[in-house]
């Protein structure tokens, strides 16, 4: 299980690139439209005999194949639906964030999901978790990067196209930086509306 | 080792381990676990359940081992600078012994030190040692360190309390 949840996150650039994002209106999207880091977890013994006995076969394997990466609301929390996480991103400071890691339980189901959200949590969302602490020394060069004034410019332009402004609920490229974009424009809309 | 460990064996195994880790001699480390042992740092206060509650780490030989190799990495941008680390150990207390079952629990308080740059963050902790021998040495089957606030919003613990 534990090796389920590490290997996909040393996929290839195009593993990342192929799996697609999709944006939608005011700031909201996810990464993983055909596929995920998740995709290919093994099954849990005995939940999709329980989704088809509640669902019927077609809806349980409509709900089972949606394998989203990271469902991000606008503007600060993160769903991982596949594995039942979800993440709350608290600003308190221009320099200081609090993430809380919220995982579920699945009524009824299995206690084989909740081993697997809970150990995903241990080694991806925890103060302790390898690949936090690469993602955090990131995050924290960028942060010492904005805090100078060399450049007064966050460049998020990757694949842009002129066209990007009024359409809605696009599928684009897994490395496109346009859901970041849209979290911009949302930003603008909401903080200037009624003004 | 004689076949049955006297307290004064079990102490100097803590005191040992933490060496270990102080010195970063993380394989000779990992080489005190038992095949199937176990490192816990529960996340909430007098936590029972490893599997189904989360915890800040439940760890087998198997993700240890890759955790120590990535700490060796070329890529690891968290470890460039390197994190050091320093325990202070009160002295390890036998709490139990079973010679026929080959089981031993020790308890030990712990303050420990991480830094790295210029960063330098203290920890107080508990670490409870299931030890347990295997060809006539000393090996841990369980690792268990309560940290006094493992429910706080903590920052980045990259090395081993």
């Amino acid at each position: 299980m534990a090796v389920e949840i590490y290997a996909p996150f040393m996929s290839s650039y195009e593993f990342f690139q192929s799996m697609g994002i999709r944006v939608w209106d005011n700031g909201h999207g996810h990464t993983g439209v055909s596929h995920s880091i998740h995709s290919d977890y093994s099954a849990v013994p005995g939940y999709f005999e329980q989704m088809t006995a509640a669902y019927g076969e077609k809806r349980a394997k409509e709900i089972l194949d949606e394998n989203r990466h990271n469902t991000v609301y606008f503007p600060n929390v993160m769903l991982k639906g596949p594995i039942q996480l979800l993440r709350l991103f608290k600003p308190i400071a221009a320099n200081r964030t609090l993430v809380e890691s919220w995982t579920f339980r699945l009524i009824g189901a299995p206690d084989m999901l909740l081993e697997r959200t809970v150990m995903y949590n241990r080694l991806i969302n925890a103060p302790t978790s390898v690949v936090g602490h690469d993602d955090l020394e990131i995050y924290e060069r960028a942060q010492a990067g904005l805090a100078s004034d060399g450049n007064e410019w966050v460049d998020i332009q990757r694949l842009y196209s002129a066209d990007e402004p009024g359409q809605r609920n696009v599928v684009t490229d897994g490395t496109s930086e346009w859901q970041m974009r849209n979290q911009f424009r949302a930003w603008a809309k909401f903080m200037t509306m009624g003004a | 080792m004689s076949a049955i460990p006297t307290d004064q064996q079990l102490v100097d195994f803590v005191l040992h381990e933490a060496r270990l880790l102080d010195q970063q001699r993380l394989d000779d480390w990992l080489d005190l676990f038992a095949d199937d042992g176990h490192y816990w740092m529960p996340v909430e206060w007098g936590q029972s359940d490893p599997k189904l509650t989360t915890s800040l780490m439940y760890e087998d030989k198997l993700l240890l081992k890759i955790r120590i190799d990535r700490l060796k990495g070329k890529t690891t941008y968290s470890q460039s600078p390197r994190s050091r680390c320093h325990h202070v150990l009160q002295t390890p207390q036998v709490d139990a012994r079973d010679d026929e079952g080959r089981r031993y629990v020790t308890w030990t308080p712990v303050h420990y030190v991480e830094s790295r740059a210029d960063q330098q963050t203290l920890y107080a902790a508990w670490a409870t040692h299931h030890l347990t021998l295997v060809d006539g040495a000393l090996r841990i089957r369980l690792k268990r360190v309560d940290l006094v606030n493992c429910d706080a919003a903590l920052g980045s613990i990259q090395l081993f309390v």
